[in-house]
């Protein structure tokens, strides 16, 4: 009897605390989220701006840190050392709570600029799809790294 | 023993003689629900409208159709409270009273609000289930708002012209001092720019972008996957954006147009649902609403995400 009651009890918080996980990952996108070995690669960054491709369904959203997001407020081009660029991309799908509102889903890239101070260049990396894999494949790169010196920081309040 | 079998009889009688006049009595304690003239109607499509008239009209419109069994108090108090209620956050009779903008953004949260299942009201269909929305309703309305979503004109010049001159104001401007407040006392905070991201949104419906900031106690409770509910101290900004769109389909952000704020706090802001609300609109940051009660209509757009703790972005753990 006395086990019975034992297993009973383990069941019911085994039962309750699936439940609790539950509620937390519907309100969660998962789906969208980085794998776990990937969650440090923008953690200290700022935002410098949201894109959206409308033709290939793509969002993404660049990342900078400090040094480089303080320049852009000068409006210059061209990397500068000890400056870092982050540049996510996900498939769009809609937002299961509200119509006509489109949210990230499937990632497809992460890529990383960063100055090289020794090679007096840059490093270039790009993880792509959900299990951010590092792309070995260099072709477009040159393209890639043209476009993300191009972005240009949003407006944001003075205050 | 006869004699206390007729005593109890006789006392039951006159306890239900009491019931009952009490029942009649307040009968002539009879809220007025009136319906008022209607100024102007919702403009919509016929089959759009049919739906209306049958599922919201009775709560938001002028032209409430009761049944007998409403009229009855004390059922009648709370059919009245309802479509005060009703009618102060939507009234479909009163169209005229509200720009074309948010007649649009009025509609179309509406029939989220139906879509997700929070309209009607679960009391009102269980009292009149003609009201319910068939799956064909339901998509005849999502199909007329879908209609109404915005499609970016390619290198629109108006909105360029917009950020062009929105970038140039703000090189120029002074940094105030004064921190905005909205009327329910929250003020602005100036440092969500620098928090980390916690999901990027386009709406269709307004032809606008937004990026939604959290804090670092937001942010822990996303990485911990604990956000439901959010602890208290979380603060969510999201701040919304034009669109600019290029021949190649490449959107960038316009001009910024407001930023939003939601703080958490079971116990400070437990009349609004564990939130408190603020918007503060244009690079001015001008506080969005006349009285503290604008928090209402927060609350009411918020409402189908309950099961979300009223929030309605889906976190990114990055």
């Amino acid at each position: 009897m006395k086990t019975i009651f034992y297993f009973t009890g383990i069941l019911t918080f085994f039962f309750l605390f699936s439940c609790s996980d539950k509620t937390n990952e519907n309100a969660l996108n998962i789906e969208a989220s980085l794998p776990d070995a990937m969650l440090d690669k923008v953690s200290g960054l700022q935002v410098i701006n949201s894109s959206i491709n409308n033709k290939k369904h793509t969002t993404s959203l660049l990342y900078g840190n400090q040094k480089i997001v303080e320049r852009l407020k000068s409006n210059e081009l061209k990397l500068q050392e000890g400056e870092k660029l982050v540049w996510i991309t996900w498939h769009q799908k809609a937002d299961p709570n509200w119509i006509g509102a489109i949210i990230p889903g499937k990632l497809v890239s992460l890529e990383i600029l960063e100055s090289n101070a020794e090679k007096e260049g840059f490093n270039y990396q790009k993880f792509e799809g959900n299990k951010m894999e590092l792309q070995k494949d260099t072709l477009g790169n040159v393209l890639r790294i043209k476009e993300l010196l191009n972005q240009k920081k949003a407006n944001v309040p003075q205050l | 023993m006869k004699k206390q079998k007729t005593y109890k009889k006789k006392v039951i009688v006159i306890l239900l003689l009491i019931v009952f006049l009490i029942f009649a009595g307040i009968q002539f304690i009879r809220p007025v629900i009136t319906n008022p003239p209607v100024t102007g109607n919702v403009k919509v499509p016929h089959e759009v409208q049919t739906i209306l008239r049958n599922s919201c009209y009775d709560c938001h419109s002028n032209e409430t159709n009761l049944s007998w069994y409403d009229k009855i108090v004390p059922v009648s108090w709370f059919v009245a409270q309802h479509i005060k209620e009703g009618r102060s956050g939507l009234n479909f009779s009163e169209w005229d009273q509200l720009s074309p903008a948010d007649q649009k953004a009025k509609l179309w949260e509406s029939v989220n609000q139906v879509s997700q299942g929070a309209m009607p009201l679960q009391s009102y269909t269980l009292a009149h289930p003609q009201a319910k929305l068939s799956q064909k309703d339901l998509k005849v309305l999502e199909n007329y708002i879908w209609g109404l979503r915005v499609n970016n004109k390619p290198q629109d010049a108006a909105k360029i012209k917009a950020l062009n001159n929105q970038t140039e104001e703000l090189k120029k401007a002074e940094n105030s001092v004064k921190i905005p407040k909205t009327p329910n006392g929250i003020a602005y905070i100036a440092d969500y720019k620098n928090w980390a991201v916690v999901s990027t949104t386009q709406r269709l419906d307004n032809g606008t972008m937004r990026i939604i900031y959290g804090n670092d106690i937001a942010i822990k409770a996303i990485k911990d996957k604990k956000v439901n509910p959010w602890p208290d101290g979380s603060i969510l900004a999201k701040a919304a954006y034009d669109e600019i769109e290029d021949e190649n389909g490449n959107i960038s952000q316009g001009a910024f147009k407001q930023v939003e704020f939601m703080a958490k706090d079971h116990i400070k802001y437990k009349k609004t649902n564990g939130w408190g609300f603020s918007r503060f609109k244009t690079p001015e940051l001008i506080p969005y609403g006349k009285r503290a009660d604008f928090v209402i209509e927060c609350m009411n757009c918020h409402k189908p995400m309950e099961k979300n703790d009223y929030v309605f972005t889906l976190p990114i753990r990055q």
